[in-house]
This record gives structure tokens, C-alpha cells and sequence, in this order.
């Protein structure tokens, strides 16, 4: 039922965990082994991270099951919005600076979710939480879509889908019911439109 | 009785009501009267703090080898209070009430108003003692009783 839409690296421990917690797919940045690794199925994802519109142009040409785009530029930021080809953008401590009223109306108007990782969230220096706190509260004000990875390079990273949705009401004033829906519906929906899918 | 007295009554009665519910929304409803009839006989209205009701967590440890009870309370103390700070920290006041150190099972029991802080910093705990580990929070219970049970439907069906 859940989705962990962002793993850095994909392997048959962290999969077996990830089953029994409660997921039913994993899109991975880094697969070691085969798909379909302990029963859950597992997704390619590439993670983008340029500043430039020609840089970032020239890389969207890679083929994976799913594209976020964590923008280190204004204009990148701007751009990604409109290119189909990109399936989420990432928030995080260094590139919150770009995400504001703007750039998070259209998202809303291009349907472009906005991804968030907890590992990286939870790992941010303070004075980012700050900033990452405001802009989490003002994309849910505005209704973006969210959606929510963990980050996980080894299976003790990975988060219970329950306790990761209340993980984020806690400490974001997320409402569980968007954490929830960016862990299952979101993800889901992001791999239909690729044509993959659990 | 003639019908025009009844017609009367009617409406004497229909002004009543209507001047009852007026009067009521001015003095800020059944509260605000109860408090303005409170202050002038002289009743102490002050807020009535609550008695505050228990709740039990079980929850599950994956980890290659099960840490001890002393260490994993440490752990979980100090990880509630550095997220939600010192104060929450007492009030919560988290106890491991139950724990199996064979199956990586147990019951913390916290006060009902800090359940979902206590889930959130369980869900935060990734090493323990220098060993990796996943806690999982399982369920939350009123009794100890009922987690008890749980625990033990939760250990026969395996993990």
C-alpha cells in the first residue's frame, strides 16, 4: 500500500525490512541487484541536481521510472515546473531559498509535487528547520501535492509509514492525512503516469 | 378558556422563549451566564486541571542484537526531550513498564497527551548502544492488559 518514493540505495536487507513495514514499492536512486528484490518491487529513480537550464535540460534526457528535480538555481527551480518530464521537486536545506509564494503556485497550477526526504528534514541544521518549516506550512496552505521519501542508504533509516505520517504532524504541523496520502496516492500516481506501477 | 386568551398565551409564550434565547446569546450562552451568575454569588470558578489518563505504546525492535532495558530507556527519554525539550520531557513521563529482551518486544506507558510525541521520537531512534536498530511502534493501548494481549498475538503470528 505505501510507497517510499526516494532510497538512495535499493539492496535485499533494506527491501525485506521495507516489506515488513508496510510497503509495496520502493523507487530507488541506487539498485544493488536485481528488480523485484524480496517481494516488493522496486522502481529506478534519478535525482537531478543542477542550477542551470541547459545543464538541467541535457540530463532530463536519462531514462529512469521516476524524476525529482532538487534545483540549486532560481531559473532551474522556475523551469522544472513546466518540463512534463519531471515528476517532483525536492525541498531541502540547500535549496529551500528558492521555494516561495511563486514558485509554489505553480507547482500547484502544473500539478508538480513537491518531494520532501525525511533523513535529510530530520538531519538539516537547525536554522534550515526554520526556513524548510515555513515553506512545508505555506505549500500545504496552498494545497501542493506532497510527497515523501525517506532517504534510507541502510535499512534502520527506513520509517514506519504510521509513525513517519505523525513524525511529520509533530515536528511540521504536516496534516497526517497529506503525510499519509504522500506515502500511497501521490507515488502511485506519479509511477502511473510513466506507465510502471505496483 | 376563549380562543383570543389562547391565541394571547400563545403568543406570550413564543416572546418568552424568544426573550430567553436573546438573553442567552448576549451573556455568551449558557457558559457566560453560568459564569456571571457564578461571580456574583462568589463561586471560585478557577480551571479544573484535568486528571491525566495513561496510555501504552507497544512497540517492536529490529536490530541484530536486542539492547538492554537500562540503555533502551535512556535512549528513548533522552530522544523525546531533545526533540520536544527538558519539559516534555518530565511531563510525559515515559516509562518502559514492560519489556521482553527475546522477542524485542515492550510497553512504554506515557500520559495520553504526549502519545504522539513519544511515537514520533520512537520512530526517530536509528542506532542504540552503537548498534543499528529500527523501533517500530506498534499500538497504542488504554490498559496494560490490552497491550499485554496484543503483545502476545503479536509474538505468536511472528514477524
Amino acid at each position: 500500500m505505501f510507497i517510499d518514493f526516494y532510497v538512495r540505495k535499493c539492496g535485499p536487507r533494506l527491501a525485506d525490512v521495507a516489506r515488513g513495514l508496510g510497503y509495496s514499492a520502493l523507487v530507488c536512486e541506487d539498485v544493488l541487484g536485481s528488480q523485484g528484490i524480496g517481494g516488493i518491487s522496486i522502481y529506478r529513480k534519478a535525482v537531478l541536481r543542477e542550477s542551470s537550464i541547459e545543464k538541467l535540460r541535457g540530463s532530463l534526457a536519462r531514462r529512469a521510472d521516476a524524476i525529482s528535480v532538487e534545483p540549486m538555481g532560481l531559473h532551474a527551480a522556475r523551469w522544472a515546473v513546466h518540463d512534463s518530464r519531471v515528476d517532483a521537486l525536492i525541498l531541502s536545506s540547500n535549496n529551500y531559498e528558492y521555494f516561495d509564494k511563486k514558485q509554489f503556485r505553480s507547482m500547484k497550477r502544473y500539478g508538480k509535487p513537491l518531494e520532501i526526504s525525511l533523513g535529510a528534514l530530520l538531519g538539516a541544521p537547525d536554522t534550515a528547520k526554520e526556513y524548510i518549516y515555513r515553506r512545508l506550512v505555506l505549500a500545504s496552505a496552498m494545497g501542493v501535492k506532497l510527497v515523501i521519501g525517506s532517504g534510507a542508504s541502510e535499512w534502520n533509516e527506513l520509517y514506519h509509514p504510521r509513525a513517519a505520517s505523525i513524525l511529520l504532524r509533530q515536528l511540521f504541523d504536516i496534516p497526517k492525512v497529506q503525510s499519509i496520502l504522500g506515502m500511497s496516492l501521490v507515488p502511485r500516481s506519479i509511477l502511473a503516469s510513466r506507465g510502471v506501477g505496483p | 378558556m376563549t380562543e383570543p386568551s389562547i391565541i394571547l398565551a400563545a403568543i406570550s409564550l413564543a416572546l418568552a422563549a424568544l426573550s430567553v434565547i436573546l438573553a442567552l446569546r448576549a451573556q455568551g450562552g449558557v457558559r457566560g451566564l453560568r459564569s456571571q451568575l457564578n461571580a456574583i454569588i462568589g463561586v471560585n470558578e478557577e480551571k479544573v486541571v484535568r486528571k491525566l489518563r495513561k496510555r501504552y505504546v507497544v512497540f517492536a525492535i529490529l536490530a541484530e542484537k536486542c539492547p538492554e532495558r537500562a540503555l533502551l530507556e535512556e535512549v528513548v527519554r533522552a530522544k523525546l526531550s531533545e526533540l520536544f525539550g527538558k519539559t516534555a520531557g518530565y511531563r510525559a513521563s515515559p516509562y518502559l513498564i514492560f519489556y521482553d529482551r527475546a522477542t524485542c518486544l515492550g510497553v512504554i506507558r506515557i500520559s495520553h497527551l504526549y502519545k504522539a510525541r513519544l511515537i514520533a521520537a520512537l520512530s526517530m531512534i536509528k542506532e542504540i548502544g552503537g548498534e543499528r536498530c529500527l523501533v517500530i511502534p506498534l499500538r497504542t493501548t488504554g490498559t496494560l492488559r490490552s497491550a499485554k494481549r496484543y503483545m502476545g498475538k503479536y509474538s505468536t503470528k511472528g514477524r
